[in-house]
């Protein structure tokens, strides 16, 4: 038989390729076809303040939350705490950062999909009202990120020790009002995907993302299937693999394949919704945890209306009061640091070893589309199997099911230097 | 120009962050206006897929990094009447927002790639036109399609961006902070400074730029020499 090869999958974010090995035992590649960007090796010697800047580089569409982390491992290193009032202010920028990545995956990337067509280019002609929507969320929750980091994309007014300034107070219940006036679109457009009926796909894997009060994005402890850790000790569990034929890491979780992203997310704290989400999931009759890789999408559209409730919450306690002091006191000293996050793709790792003039001794980046290459490897494996006994194959599934990791190539290709 | 004479366009992307495409796509309403007025005939992050076929303006983000990067963007070059390239990696290979200009130690312990760093696009092809910057600035990448499309020439900045900065009673060098703004290539209208952040020098020297006097003046006030500047003075003095 010969092998199914998908090149350059579309409407992904990074250069991804896939080979599926057919025979007795069907056998899938994903290949990262990315140039090798070598961003760890780039941020050893520098010194710790242009740290965020680079990081955030790695990825076009997750760049905030990269930044958000780097600073985080950075001040963890130097034993900086941020008060309450700079802590929810980052929540912000990742929670604004993380609806809008959710808003281009799901109705800019499989939208179109879902109604045969390629892109969502031609999907206005039929569905203009939802496009329209969908996009006028997805720019106020840019101006979030703008306004509170800086930039839209690559923000930087964030940095070690709290933001170079942040608005007023005035501004903060602006966007209060303008949230609360898009509410409805933002439900009617979470409506849009959990109104299909996805392939009954299920394969059981292991769930790893932070646990806690209203699914953090921050911090947090890591979870997986009964296993619980904090991030300092991610290495005695999260091991590197490195194939030939990727231009990416990959990575297993004590020795087997992992899941990460919105799915793992629900799977471990789905009991934490808000009110408004759990409603719309029990209106839909979804239920978690699932093992059905397609329900990722799910899983990120319930997030969309998660996470807008928690911006809510934070938009009226800085609409109360003027964040004064922006920065804090602090200094520079030897030490290691490490940062857990939730990325919009899944949970993200950025270990750094500083010196005492706070140049960067060692780095390491974990990426979440590379902790997900040998899961997304699995699951096309037995999802070939299911099509090869039922009608054949189909290109379009295959691909479809890998869009629904929302994988972000970009970030996952770095190689590693030992 | 070819289809009832509506141009087409197409967006790539070699190897990057594809930064500048989210950036495009941060147009929103605008970038549905702009797409009545010109046919896109590629850009795989929105799923259209034309291999062949020529293009009248092709928009390059990212730096040549690997044999199929170059192999593309000849391919592209091959295809399209103007070419342009989109951001710092294609316009420099990144140089100025990753702050590296060597990577010598890297290629050492690198043989899997052979002669590819990562390299700006003009080293493999003719570029027609650059817009800088990491991102891209969305304002600029509209005028300047509007520029092609009306055939108007497009208009570079030569200035600093000291000059286009809002603080000048309370500018960021005075109060300690190492901006590049005084050698960097304006027409952003000062973003970062105007937001408290010192200018990192993303879009590149500017053509009178005085590294050297920079350098001086930072060791004066005693502000950190950024580490790449010796090595941007050593560059810019041998280009």
């Amino acid at each position: 038989m010969n092998n199914v090869i998908i090149e350059e999958i579309t409407r992904i974010e990074g250069h991804l390729n896939f080979t599926i090995e057919l025979g007795e035992h069907i056998r899938a590649k994903a290949e990262a076809m990315e140039g090798i960007r070598l961003l760890e090796d780039i941020l050893v010697k520098k010194y710790y303040w242009d740290i965020p800047d680079i990081t955030s580089r790695m990825c076009g569409v997750c760049q905030a939350i990269h930044r958000l982390t780097s600073i985080q491992a950075l001040e963890d290193a130097f034993n900086i705490e941020l008060p309450y009032e700079l802590g929810i202010a980052r929540e912000l920028v990742a929670i604004a950062g993380h609806v809008q990545s959710h808003i281009l995956h799901l109705h800019f990337f499989v939208l179109p999909d879902l109604h045969y067509k390629r892109s969502i280019i031609d999907l206005i002609p039929s569905h203009k009202e939802l496009v329209m929507k969908a996009i006028r969320i997805k720019r106020v929750m840019d101006e979030i990120v703008k306004l509170y980091g800086g930039r839209v994309v690559h923000p930087i007014t964030p940095v070690v020790g709290g933001f170079t300034e942040l608005p007023s107070k005035d501004i903060s219940s602006q966007y209060l009002d303008k949230l609360k006036k898009v509410y409805k679109d933002a439900v009617e457009i979470t409506e849009a995907i959990l109104n299909i009926s996805w392939p009954d796909f299920k394969r059981e894997t292991a769930y790893l993302s932070l646990k806690g009060k209203g699914i953090p994005l921050l911090n947090g402890t890591l979870h997986a299937n009964g296993l619980s850790f904090i991030a300092k000790d991610y290495e005695k569990y999260i091991k590197a693999v490195i194939e030939e034929y990727s231009t990416a890491r990959h990575y297993l979780l004590n020795n087997r394949e992992y899941f990460v992203g919105a799915l793992a997310r629900l799977n471990n704290n789905y009991n934490e919704l808000s009110e408004n989400a759990a409603e719309l999931m029990e209106k839909y009759g979804y239920k978690f945890p699932s093992a059905n890789t397609f329900h990722n999408n799910v899983a990120q559209a319930l997030e969309i209306i998660h996470y807008i409730d928690r911006a809510i919450e934070i938009l009226k306690e800085l609409s109360s009061t003027d964040v004064k002091k922006t920065m804090v006191k602090y200094n520079v000293t030897e030490g290691y640091g490490v940062s857990a996050t939730e990325a919009p793709r899944g949970l993200l790792i950025h270990a750094y070893k500083v010196d005492n003039n706070g140049r960067i001794v060692m780095a390491r980046i974990i990426t979440p589309t590379a902790q997900n290459y040998k899961n997304m490897e699995r699951d096309v494996e037995a999802y070939v199997e299911l099509m090869v006994n039922n009608n054949g194959i189909v290109k379009r599934d295959i691909e479809m099911l890998i869009r629904a990791y929302d994988p972000c190539v970009s970030c996952s290709a770095r190689f590693i230097t030992i | 120009m070819s289809l009832r004479n509506i141009p087409k366009v197409g967006i790539f992307s070699l190897s990057s962050c594809e930064g500048c495409i989210v950036e495009i796509l941060a147009l929103e309403e605008e970038f549905l206006d702009i797409l009545s007025m010109i046919h896109v005939s590629d850009c795989r992050v929105l799923g259209i897929k034309d291999e062949d076929g020529e293009i009248d303006v092709a928009f390059v983000e990212g730096a040549v990094m690997s044999p199929w990067d170059e192999a593309k963007i000849k391919k592209i070059r091959e295809r399209s009447k103007i070419l342009v390239a989109i951001g710092d990696c294609a316009v420099s290979g990144g140089r100025y927002m990753f702050r590296d200009f060597g990577l010598e130690e890297i290629d050492k312990k690198l043989p899997r790639m052979g002669k590819y760093k990562a390299h700006p696009l003009s080293k493999y092809v003719k570029v027609d036109y650059c817009v800088p910057g990491c991102p891209i600035i969305k304002e600029e990448f509209k005028r300047l399609l509007k520029d092609i499309l009306i055939k108007r020439k497009p208009l570079i900045p030569h200035n600093d961006v000291c000059s286009e900065c809002p603080r000048y009673y309370n500018c960021l060098i005075d109060e300690g902070k190492p901006c590049l703004g005084p050698i960097t290539m304006g027409g952003c209208g000062a973003y970062c400074p105007s937001r408290s952040r010192e200018c990192v020098g993303c879009r590149g020297l500017y053509e009178d730029a005085n590294v050297k006097a920079l350098i001086e003046v930072f060791r004066k006030k005693g502000i950190r020499i950024p580490t790449h500047l010796v090595k941007l003075l050593e560059v810019s003095q041998s280009e």
